[in-house]
């Protein structure tokens, strides 16, 4: 059983959803569209050293590019341990959710 | 800013590449790129940038917690420990960093001094293309002074020459303006080469015409404000003297402090051509001379072109032009010594401050290594490595150090007033915008922390765990017992040599003030003559005579300060010499040397018979020496052409100059004919009773007020100006004292924390010898003793060393006390009682303490 922080789920979540294409930029775009989460390139990255530190995911350097200054990408992609993890989290996720539909509605009910 | 999308602020990137973890720099720098790019192209460059700083300055705090974990368990544990240990030995600490502390002021202050005197004349943008040129003649030592038709005439034959121009500043003048009239002594004529050659900022006016008409005047913003308030200076008008009218052409920025030429009114040089009708005169060397050089010109070249330029113009004397970089015209004299020595003393003044007070870190924190051992075994045992520790003891250290610093600004910036008003200067803490004096006080902190961890560091990480923590504990006493000895020894060596430099300097200063200089100083008041005074002299020679609180007056040319108005003299009666002998010359009234209490010792002096239709001399003895004649008396002398006249007199030697420099020959001549010249006399001296000054010289001042309203009335102390000569050695004298003072009470205090530290240590050796019979005598002398052997040691080190440099200063004086065996033995014993009275409170008080206290444990 692995258990993420929200920040943790939300990164990994972002890694896999850009497959091939996860790095710097699109990762923080992509948390930015989907969660709303603002977060500084240090940060971000203090973040993903972290992951990587846990084994959550792996890292191979890229191709450089001309608007990147000539300087290459780090791509991060799930190791199976990340994999794991993102699956707990679901587990988790529906384990607490489960037979709730509607937070508001229900709480009328009770009352 | 820059205009490629592709290229990010610069400044930002490169600090950005600083503090990013270094394994994954290259994509955040990447990131940041890419997104700088993607903005500029959708917002446009100055959001972008504003983006990248933003960005930069908000991720700071992620990536100094990145770099700071993993290892930040650790370094939270150091600092930890570092500041537990300060907490826990708040004595110990507290000798420490004031130590350091008021060392590092010292070392702040001092080198504030030493970039200010090396900063002198480097404002200039063409500095090192500028000289100014010296002469000698003959044997004789170099002047910077140089005939008034050089500076055209090198510019006009020399094509490596770009610019060149004559300085003519005027003795004290009297400038009108209309509401304003003040005596100046900054009005200088010049070329208007000078404001191509020197960067004088002008704030209005044109710096390519502002000299091209004779009747205009450049002057600085603050007496132009002097003058004309806050009105528009320019088309105003300046009456010089009865004489001249310039109009205000231009204003420049007030030259700054660090400069050596200095003025406040620039005038065309054209100008003084109507003043001075012996300006062709080649052997005429009132004016300086400063020139500009091409760029890439070889100074050695140019300087060997022009070497032999006035030969020309000269017959017989063996004329050498030189070229003397601007720059250092304020540090060095004509011999390539003068102010340098100063620098050169206080930088070392400065480090040694330093050394004293690390050394003071370095022996507590051995001393105290057993104490640490402990906690170093410890580590170890639980797998630090060496590397570690020694990281950790360093980082201890600097941690120190920086605190240290702190205070030590806080010392600065509380004294620097203080300092400023000693040292007469303008010194300022301007670190900001400074990046010499930042990077200046970073490596204070740094070499200070390095110097001081550096051996407490390796000694301590050395030790092995199993002599620590096993049953060999006790035998951990303090490593380094020889190295700190040493370094005590060190430490009052150089305390000892401040101590005899510091002697050495006011006994010299002292001898200068207090010598016979061959005349009476005491009571004199000279007062200066203007041209209504020099007109009514005899009058008021008359008038002043009546009131019973003076007893002399007479004029002079020049006041003993400084006669320097000399020249050759080679006709003489009974010459037997070749050549010629520079003669100084002074006109005065014929009672001068009764009024100045002067000693005949052959002929007579001047009176009426002897004197009443032409010139008559007096010659010093010095003067006879050099003249090599027997019978001087009745010879007679030719000086300038002008004069062929008898000499009545020798008057013994007396300084006419500051005693830096050695007496030279001198004519006193006495012309009644010269009472008709103007501007012959400069003062009229008076000797005054010593009741009732005050009196006598408010009696003084109307007299001379009704005869001269509209000129004020101007005078001074002779026997004060006389000191003011010596002022500046004064004031490095007292600078040096206070510094020295300094220096010894920080070594002072490492001798307290040490003593301190023993006495503790031996507390059961000295309980078990007080049992066993021993007198409070006894144990003071034997902690006492160790530290007077080091002291005694040390003065024979410092002995040589403070003799080879005293000596060597002394040299720039022409008179001069022996430093004698006195300063030394005074020296040994000022050390000794320092010694027994820092080391007194410790020792008493653990031979007085009660055994039973230090031994009831075991």
């Amino acid at each position: 059983m692995i258990e993420l922080t929200r920040l943790e789920e939300i990164l990994l979540m972002a890694i896999f959803r850009l497959k091939e294409n996860a790095y710097g930029v699109t990762i923080k775009k992509e948390i930015e569209e989907r969660a709303g989460k603002k977060l500084t390139i240090g940060a971000l990255y203090f973040a993903l050293d972290q992951l990587f530190k846990k084994g959550y995911v792996a890292k191979s350097t890229g191709d450089p590019t001309p608007e990147r200054g000539g300087r290459s990408k780090t791509y991060y992609n799930l190791t199976p341990n990340g994999i794991k993890g993102l699956e707990c989290a679901r587990e988790l996720h529906a384990n607490l959710w489960d037979g709730v539909s509607n937070i508001a509605i229900e709480k009328q009910d009770r009352e | 800013m820059n205009g490629n999308p592709l290229n990010p602020p610069r400044l930002a990137e490169w600090i950005l590449s600083r503090i990013a973890d270094p394994f994954e720099r290259i994509s955040i720098l990447g990131d940041f790129g890419e997104f700088y790019s993607d903005m500029y192209s959708e917002k446009g460059r100055f959001k972008a940038w504003i983006w990248y700083w933003l960005q930069l300055l908000r991720s700071i705090p992620s990536f100094i917690r990145w770099l700071t974990t993993g290892s930040g368990a650790m370094l939270k544990n150091y600092i930890k420990i570092t500041f537990r240990n300060i907490r826990r030995n708040k004595g110990y600490t507290f000798i420490n960093i004031t130590g350091l502390a008021v060392g590092m002021a010292c070392c702040i202050m001092m080198l504030l001094w030493v970039q200010d005197e090396l900063s002198y004349d480097k404002f200039h943008e063409k500095a090192d293309r500028i000289f100014r040129t010296q002469v000698k003649i003959g044997d004789f030592a170099l002047w910077a002074s140089s005939p008034g038709l050089l500076a055209p005439a090198l510019k006009r034959d020399f094509p490596e020459v770009e610019g060149a121009t004559r300085m003519r500043p005027t003795r004290r003048i009297l400038l009108r303006s209309e509401e304003q009239s003040f005596y100046e002594n900054s009005f200088s004529f010049a070329d208007p080469d000078i404001f191509d050659i020197f960067s004088f900022p002008f704030i209005s006016g044109d710096p390519k015409t502002a000299l091209s008409d004779p009747g205009s005047v450049v002057l600085t913003e603050s007496k132009a404000r002097q003058f004309f308030g806050d009105e528009d200076p320019i088309g105003k008008v300046i009456q010089y003297g009865d004489k001249l009218e310039f109009t205000v052409s231009g204003v420049i920025k007030d030259i700054p402090n660090n400069s050596s030429v200095r003025v406040g009114f620039i005038a065309p040089f054209k100008a003084y051509e109507k003043l001075d009708t012996r300006l062709h005169d080649w052997g005429r060397y009132d004016f300086q001379t400063y020139v500009l050089l091409r760029e890439n010109t070889d100074p050695q070249q140019a300087g060997a072109n022009v070497k032999d330029y006035l030969m020309q113009f000269k017959d017989g004397l063996n004329t050498e032009l030189f070229l003397q970089p601007l720059t250092r015209i304020h540090l060095y004299d004509s011999e390539g010594m003068g102010d340098i020595i100063y620098v050169y003393m206080f930088s070392s003044l400065a480090v040694f401050i330093l050394v004293i007070a690390s050394i003071n870190f370095i022996n507590l924190t051995t001393a105290r290594s057993g104490r640490k051992a402990k906690e170093v075994g410890m580590r170890k045992v639980v797998g630090a490595r060496r590397k570690d520790l020694i990281k950790q003891l360093m980082g201890e250290s600097i941690i120190m150090s920086f605190i240290a610093f702190i205070i030590a600004m806080l010392i600065v910036i509380l004294f620097l007033p203080a300092f400023n008003s000693i040292a007469e200067k303008h010194l300022s803490l301007n670190i900001m915008g400074n990046f010499q004096a930042f990077t200046g006080l970073v490596s204070i902190v740094v070499f200070t922390g390095i110097f001081s961890g550096i051996y407490p560091s390796l000694v301590l990480s050395s030790f092995k765990p199993v002599n620590i923590l096993g049953k060999a504990a006790s035998a951990i006493k303090g490593g380094g017992v020889f190295l700190r000895k040493s370094l005590v020894i060190l430490q009052y060596s150089i305390s000892i040599i401040l101590m005899i430099a510091t002697i050495v300097v006011y006994n010299q200063i002292g001898y200068i003030r207090n010598s016979d200089l061959g005349f009476d100083r005491e009571h004199l008041v000279y007062i200066r003559m203007n041209t209504d005074t020099f007109k009514q002299y005899f009058t008021i020679k008359d008038e002043l005579q009546k009131y019973p609180g003076i007893t002399g007056i007479t004029a002079t040319e020049a006041l003993p300060t400084y006669m320097a108005n000399w020249s050759y003299v080679n006709r003489w009666d009974g010459k037997t010499i070749d050549g010629s002998v520079r003669m100084n010359s002074c006109a005065i009234d014929r009672n001068f040397i009764e009024m100045f209490d002067m000693e005949i010792i052959e002929g007579s002096s001047f009176s009426e018979e002897n004197s009443a239709e032409s010139a008559v001399f007096i010659v010093n003895e010095e003067a006879v020496r050099q003249m090599q004649i027997d019978d001087p008396v009745g010879k007679r002398l030719n000086l300038w052409g002008r004069y062929n006249s008898r000499i009545i007199g020798v008057v013994k030697d007396f300084h006419f100059r500051p005693l830096t420099q050695k007496i030279e020959p001198i004519i006193l001549r006495y012309h009644p004919g010269e009472f008709r010249v103007p501007g012959s006399f400069s003062y009229i001296c008076v000797r005054l009773r010593s009741e009732n000054l005050i009196d006598t010289m408010d009696k003084i001042e109307n007299t001379m007020k009704g005869f001269a309203p509209d000129y004020p009335f101007e005078y001074g102390f002779l026997d004060e100006r006389i000191e003011n000569l010596y002022r500046a050695e004064k004031r490095m004298g007292r600078i040096f004292g206070y510094f020295a003072v300094l220096a010894i009470l920080i070594s002072c205090l490492g001798l307290f924390g040490l003593v301190s530290f023993m006495a503790e240590q031996r507390r059961k050796e000295i309980g078990i010898r007080k049992v066993l019979g021993a007198a409070v005598s006894g144990i003071v002398m034997l902690i006492s003793r160790e530290f007077i052997i080091l002291a005694v040691a040390a003065n024979v080190i410092a002995w040589p060393v403070a003799y080879f440099v005293m000596n060597r200063w002394l040299q720039s004086y022409a008179y001069r006390v022996d430093i004698g065996w006195m300063v030394f033995i005074v020296s040994a014993f000022a050390a000794v009682i320092i010694t027994l009275i820092t080391i007194a409170f410790q020792s008493v008080k653990a031979a007085i303490a009660n055994p039973v206290t230090s031994l009831r444990y075991e």
